[in-house]
């Protein structure tokens, strides 16, 4: 298990991190969230022994990160990297090999992880031969080369493809089922949305909201209803105003709305019926993480996501 | 993991076209060069050699017999009989090389020497200064002989002098050899270590600078700790410098027994290839070797190196491209500079402060002890004192450049200014 207590980080004393606490368990998903500048990276440098915290601590299966533990670690960065006229196969024994393989061990799982990411192939190219997606699959292949028991991932599906997307979630769940520990750092909630099991919302250096994903949704109610309708959606505006409902979003006979209090669900679906043409759909769901990170931090605080 | 480092950097390194191309290359490079030099010194001499028509107008008519007496394989000598104007005309025409024009005070003692030469095209400075030396001893020659001086005073005044130089140490020993040749031993070592430090320092620059422009650096510090990085990567450029130099030194020694073998003896001497023991008649004198130098320049070389090298590396990680480090790297590079220009007085005052300075302080003794240490009589005490400062900056300065290297290599997009590396160094 890894174990974030109490973390705080600054540079040149403005409060990067304050207090963070959170928990990820072996075998789940971890979604770390929160627009650009909210602390995510300044955690997870914390969290591979890059940079110390000024107090707190970090702890994986009870041991405080240090150069022991960064062996059990897999880390993709945001800031991609690979050099650029080394070989693909050569790349990964190296890291592999700092990682504390040996020189065969190293190999075999180099060409191993290759071939699990269709990318076999490239295993004599060099990076300045390789597309951004190929090489975004190295990346995502530098990570796993030593099988890591925490495998830490900085915006992973930022410029996939959805083939390549959808390969490399599977190797992601593959790795829980393997008993990992998985975290995921992103500003693009709706993207990992699916992904989590659970999550840790994060806002300037704070952690504003933790748990399970499906309890998290759970504690804000299924207030959220979805419609799908023909029709001018005049009447969506007349809520509004009234104050019956806050309008998320409506465009194209697709609706998102919130109840707001002392207005309930199913006069909400009455009015529906009776203000569209026809109505085609309508589901009471809980709220998006977005929705919910909106509601918890504001506004202000998913500026640049 | 240090190993896995060095391992790495310096395979990825050795296995480069470049590398290949420079270590093979290098001594061919070298040697077209030698050839090329050698070829236009040839071809100078041979146009020297040339045989010159001389046409010489000699008022006083005695230097030009005197001239004609003498033995030359240079210069075809012919009297002007005719006006000035008319010979000047032969000099356009190309009937002649050279007009000679020598007043009659020329030949009297006592008054201004003054001749002159008319050629078509300007000469070359050797064919001007050969054909003054031409004339010289005899116009000396001739004012002398208004004196009708003895024999013995004319040998006494053409004496020619060769000087040795041998310091006597305390111990008793008489040591040959002279300042010249010491200096030129440690400006030798000084050129070696000052294109070792460029050369391979700019390549250990070059390699931290790689983490940075890759973006490799947060992946990697993530798995080793920056100092066994950045000291790998010092280790495995020092690797290839040792790898580089060893096999020019190979064929360089291949060339000579080759040579040896190919081309007699004789030949050689003649092409100045000869032993330093065949030309210590002429003006340089060799010292012997000094087991002991050689031990101090194969132990500062790395460590002058190790100097450096750190440094290049610090400034790699603090910067994203050679153009930005510039300035920084001229800073870098002004101890060395400075080094080569002092290692040239050691031999004038080898005892002076600035020179004891200089051998001990560790960015200039690598170049400056070796050199002191052939023309003063440094004791073993002080020799070692001076190693072992220079080792221990070099961990000092490794040290610190892996403090910086940490700090600077995660930082994109910005120059470090002063404040900010004093802030890298004092994290922790």
């Amino acid at each position: 298990m890894l174990e974030v207590e109490q973390v705080t980080k600054r540079y040149d004393g403005k409060l990067a991190v304050d207090a963070a606490s959170f928990n990820a368990r072996p075998g789940r998903i971890m979604g770390l969230l929160g627009p650009n500048g909210a602390g995510k990276t300044s955690i997870l440098r914390m969290v591979n022994d890059i940079t110390k915290p000024d107090s707190g601590a970090v702890r994986l299966d009870g041991r405080t990160v240090g150069r022991a533990t960064q062996a059990a670690i897999g880390y993709m960065p945001e800031e991609r990297g690979l050099y650029k006229n080394v070989k693909v196969i050569d790349q990964l024994i190296y890291l592999a090999r700092l990682k504390g393989l040996s020189r065969d061990a190293a190999r075999q799982s180099a060409k191993g992880w290759l071939e699990t990411l269709d990318a076999g192939d490239w295993r004599d190219r060099r990076p300045r031969e390789l597309s951004r997606g190929m090489q975004q699959k190295v990346q995502f292949a530098l990570a796993l080369v030593h099988s890591p028991r925490l495998l830490i991932l900085d915006e992973p599906f930022s410029g996939l493809d959805p083939i390549n997307s959808a390969l490399m979630e599977q190797v992601i769940r593959q790795r829980k089922a393997d008993g990992a520990i998985v975290i995921f750092a992103s500003h693009r909630m709706e993207q990992v949305e699916g992904l989590c099991d659970e999550i840790c919302l994060i806002a300037n250096g704070r952690i504003v909201l933790d748990g399970e994903l499906d309890s998290v949704k759970r504690r804000f109610g299924r207030d959220t209803v979805s419609l799908e309708f023909e029709g001018d959606g005049g009447f969506l505006d007349r809520l509004a105003d009234a104050g019956h409902v806050e309008v998320l979003r409506n465009a194209d006979g697709r609706a998102e709305l919130r109840i707001q209090d002392g207005y309930s669900a199913s006069r909400l679906l009455d009015a529906a019926r009776a203000g569209s043409d026809a109505l085609h759909q309508y589901a009471a769901t809980y709220p998006t993480l977005r929705e919910i990170f909106i509601r918890v931090v504001g506004d202000a605080g998913t500026e640049g996501s | 993991m240090l190993l896995t480092v060095v391992a790495s950097e310096y395979v990825r390194r050795v296995r480069t076209k470049a590398f290949v191309l420079s270590t093979l290359l290098g001594p061919v490079a070298l040697a077209v060069l030698g050839v090329a030099i050698a070829a236009i010194v040839s071809s100078v001499e041979s146009e020297s050699a040339r045989e010159r028509r001389l046409a010489v107008l000699d008022e006083s008519s005695r230097i030009l017999p005197a001239l004609e007496a003498r033995e030359n394989e240079t210069y075809l000598l012919q009297p002007v009989r005719d006006s000035i104007e008319d010979a000047k005309q032969a000099v356009v025409d190309g009937e002649v090389d050279v007009l000679l024009v020598l007043p009659r005070s020329l030949a009297e003692a006592g008054e201004p020497s003054v001749a002159s030469a008319y050629v078509k095209d300007k000469q070359s400075v050797m064919a001007e200064q050969a054909l003054r030396a031409f004339l010289v001893d005899v116009v000396r020659d001739v004012r002398l002989a208004e004196y009708d001086l003895p024999a013995e005073v004319l040998d006494t005044l053409n004496a020619t002098l060769t000087l040795t130089t041998v310091a006597v140490t305390e111990s008793g020993d008489e040591e040959e050899g002279s300042a010249a040749s010491s200096a030129a031993v440690g400006v030798g070592v000084g050129v070696v270590l000052l294109m070792v430090v460029w050369i391979y320092g700019a390549l250990v620059m070059q390699a931290t600078m790689e983490e940075k422009t890759s973006r490799m650096a947060e992946i990697l510090v993530s798995s080793v700790r920056p100092f066994d990085l950045l000291f790998g990567k010092i280790l495995a450029v020092g690797g290839v410098a040792a790898t580089q130099l060893s096999v020019w030194l190979v064929m360089l020694v291949a060339f000579g027994v080759l040579a040896a073998g190919v081309v007699p003896a004789a030949d050689l001497a003649e092409m100045g290839l000869s032993a330093p023991a065949e030309t210590a008649g002429g003006a340089v004198v060799w010292p012997a070797i000094r087991f002991d130098v050689v031990a101090v320049v194969l132990l500062m070389l790395p460590l002058g190196y190790l100097i450096n090298a750190s440094l290049f590396g610090a400034l790699g990680a603090m910067y994203e491209s050679t153009q930005e480090a510039q300035v920084a790297v001229t800073i870098a590079m002004m101890p060395m500079i400075v080094a080569m220009l002092m290692v040239q007085i050691v031999s004038l005052v080898p005892n002076s402060a600035l020179v004891v300075f200089g051998s001990y302080f560790p960015f200039t003794a690598p170049v400056m002890l070796p050199a002191r240490m052939l023309v003063a009589d440094m004791g073993a005490w002080q020799v070692l004192a001076s190693v072992a400062l220079c080792a221990s900056s070099a961990l000092a300065v490794i040290w610190l450049a892996g403090r910086v290297f940490r700090g600077s290599l995660l930082i994109y997009g910005k120059k470090l200014a002063l404040k900010e590396i004093w802030t890298i160094l004092r994290a922790d």
